[in-house]
């Protein structure tokens, strides 16, 4: 299935069974209904009725609490990798 | 297979190919300044600072994943300080087109007619230290000029035009082989140091323009199949600086192309691949003068017979393929991890402008120590432009090579800034365009470092 939205861009869905999740506003088109929320409040915030903003509300929370752990997980690889470096350094420059 | 087992699978051979040929024995110490004209060895081995420009990468990604506010992005783009431009400062166009008329010819005539030492040369200078060194500069640093400059546009618009229509099909490809051609033609020829090729390859570029804007007409031609015009009004996408009818706006560089108030226009694959030229031959250029290239790649097959043409030619066909079928592969698995239903034609098009940074960074590294070199034969040959006299170039200050990495640095990094920004714009929530950055991301260590590793290798003799 292929389909041309009036955002310039060009989708594609692998399988007709696949699930579709279509923006109202603007054809784009997305696999998960959570997809399509966020698009909908992010990009065409003053169309929504305040049911999708209350479920966007509800989904953003659920996916702060992810992105935090992300964060988190973030931090601990920086710092990480910059101990990982430091020790090679150290050995590089010594030995 | 799902896209993030893959991804996962594909870095870990790319890690142990990486980490197997970080221990071959090969007693090479970094070259800090393996850059034209110096050769001042590093103190740290070069795998060790090759890693280090690849982990600098992989942490400034880290870092900007910790940005994912919306607005916060736009702040970031909209950013620009106004700084009010007098109308008499405003330059004369039609005196500048005259005056780029005249050097065209001038160049011709001084090439066929001049001096034929390189350094001593006008043509030879001007064409290669000022304008593709330090022109270059120019219009990714100060935005794109070239428009209104380019000699040949403004002799096109006083010929005669047939008027055909430019055809679709076509669209930027005679732009991508004509660049190809012309890098062909740089290493492979005499033209960097004989005024007289270099003169006749004006000729004839001249000739095949003329007759291209004579059939298709100026606008045309200059805006889809002219290599120079279109691989400069990329590169002046990438500028800090953008003016308006009074006044102009500094703003962070590449913010064009992620509000997408860019005039790049980008619809094709034919357009992406024009994007991948320009990063591959700045690539190529630092590759060809490594001691590794002359020793594993070009004796050997010299030895075979094969011309240095061919090998060049081949090279850069298998090369550019190389680059964009790695490109291609890294859109196919940020498309299976996003698990978007936008295309990957689509992802392969809008991701394609992030790379421009990375392109104009490595210019700036490969020729800004060249530039400085060569600028005061430049200065004496323009003012004696008929008699040869020696060249004793300039020692640079032992802190050009390193520049020249900080350039290589920022140009990824603002890339990676970008590939975010656009992430951002094509993808909704905030975890599903960080995760699909992560293959993008991976591409961009691997070519950070081995573009570290060409700055720093021996240059062949």
């Amino acid at each position: 299935m292929e389909k041309n939205s009036v955002l310039g861009l060009e989708f594609s869905t692998p399988r007709a069974s696949d699930p579709v999740e279509t923006c109202p506003f603007c054809e784009f088109i997305f696999r998960e209904r959570d997809d399509l929320i966020f698009h909908m409040v992010e990009v065409h915030s003053h169309k929504c009725s305040a049911k999708t903003n209350e479920e966007y509300r509800r989904l953003s929370l659920i996916e702060s609490n992810k992105l935090f752990i992300y964060h988190l997980k973030i931090c601990s690889l920086i710092m990480l990798t910059m101990m990982a470096l430091a020790y090679i350094y150290a050995f590089a420059l010594v030995g | 297979m799902t896209g993030f087992s893959l991804f996962k699978f594909t870095s870990k051979w790319f890690f142990l190919i990486l980490i197997g040929a970080s221990l071959l024995p090969i007693p090479v110490m970094a070259h800090a300044g393996g850059l034209p004209l110096t050769n001042e060895p590093a103190i740290i081995p070069t795998w060790l600072f090759v890693l280090t420009g690849g982990v600098i990468i992989g942490i400034s990604f880290l870092f900007v994943s910790l940005v994912t506010h919306r607005q916060l992005i736009d702040n970031i783009n909209s950013y620009q300080l106004s700084l009010p431009f007098p109308q008499f400062l405003k330059p004369n166009i039609s005196i500048l087109q005259f005056l780029s008329i005249f050097l065209l010819i001038y160049t011709l005539i001084l090439g066929i007619f001049g001096p034929q030492n390189p350094v001593s040369s006008f043509s030879i200078l001007f064409v290669w230290v000022i304008w593709w060194a330090g022109y270059t500069m120019t219009v990714y640093l100060f935005g794109n000029t070239w428009d209104a400059l380019n000699p040949w546009k403004s002799i096109s618009i006083l010929l005669p035009s047939l008027n055909h229509p430019y055809p679709s099909k076509l669209g930027s490809w005679p732009a991508s082989i004509g660049l190809l051609f012309f890098v062909l033609i740089e290493v492979g020829s005499d033209i960097t140091y004989s005024p007289y090729t270099l003169s006749l390859v004006l000729i004839f570029y001249t000739i095949l323009t003329l007759m291209g804007s004579f059939v298709y007409g100026s606008k045309p031609w200059f805006e889809n199949a002219d290599p120079i015009s279109k691989f400069f009004r990329c590169y002046g996408e990438m500028s800090l600086l953008t003016s308006s009818k009074n006044s102009i706006e500094i703003h962070l560089p590449g913010t064009k192309l992620v509000t997408g108030s860019n005039t790049l226009g980008l619809s094709a694959r034919h357009e992406v691949l024009f994007i991948i030229t320009i990063l591959f031959i700045t690539t190529y250029d630092g590759l060809i003068s490594t001691q590794f290239w002359n020793k594993w790649v070009l004796i050997p097959l010299l030895s075979l017979g094969i011309p240095l043409l061919i090998i060049h030619l081949l090279s850069l066909i298998v090369g550019h393929g190389l680059f964009y079928a790695i490109y291609h592969y890294a859109i196919i698995i940020s498309h299976r991890i996003s698990g978007t239903y936008i295309s990957i034609h689509s992802l392969n098009i809008k991701f394609a402008a992030s790379l421009l940074p990375i392109a104009a960074g490595y210019h700036l590294a490969h020729f800004t120590g060249y530039l400085l070199t060569f600028f005061p034969a430049f200065v004496y040959a323009t003012f004696h432009p008929l008699s040869p006299v020696p060249f004793h170039p300039n020692s640079l200050p032992h802190w050009i090579p390193l520049l020249a990495l900080i350039f290589i640095l920022l140009g990824h990094i603002c890339s990676v800034w970008i590939s975010h920004c656009i992430s951002f714009k094509l993808f909704s929530g905030r975890l599903q365009p960080l995760r699909s950055q992560y293959p993008i991301i991976f591409i961009m260590i691997l070519y950070t470092m081995f573009s570290l590793w060409i700055v720093t290798s021996p240059l062949a003799r």
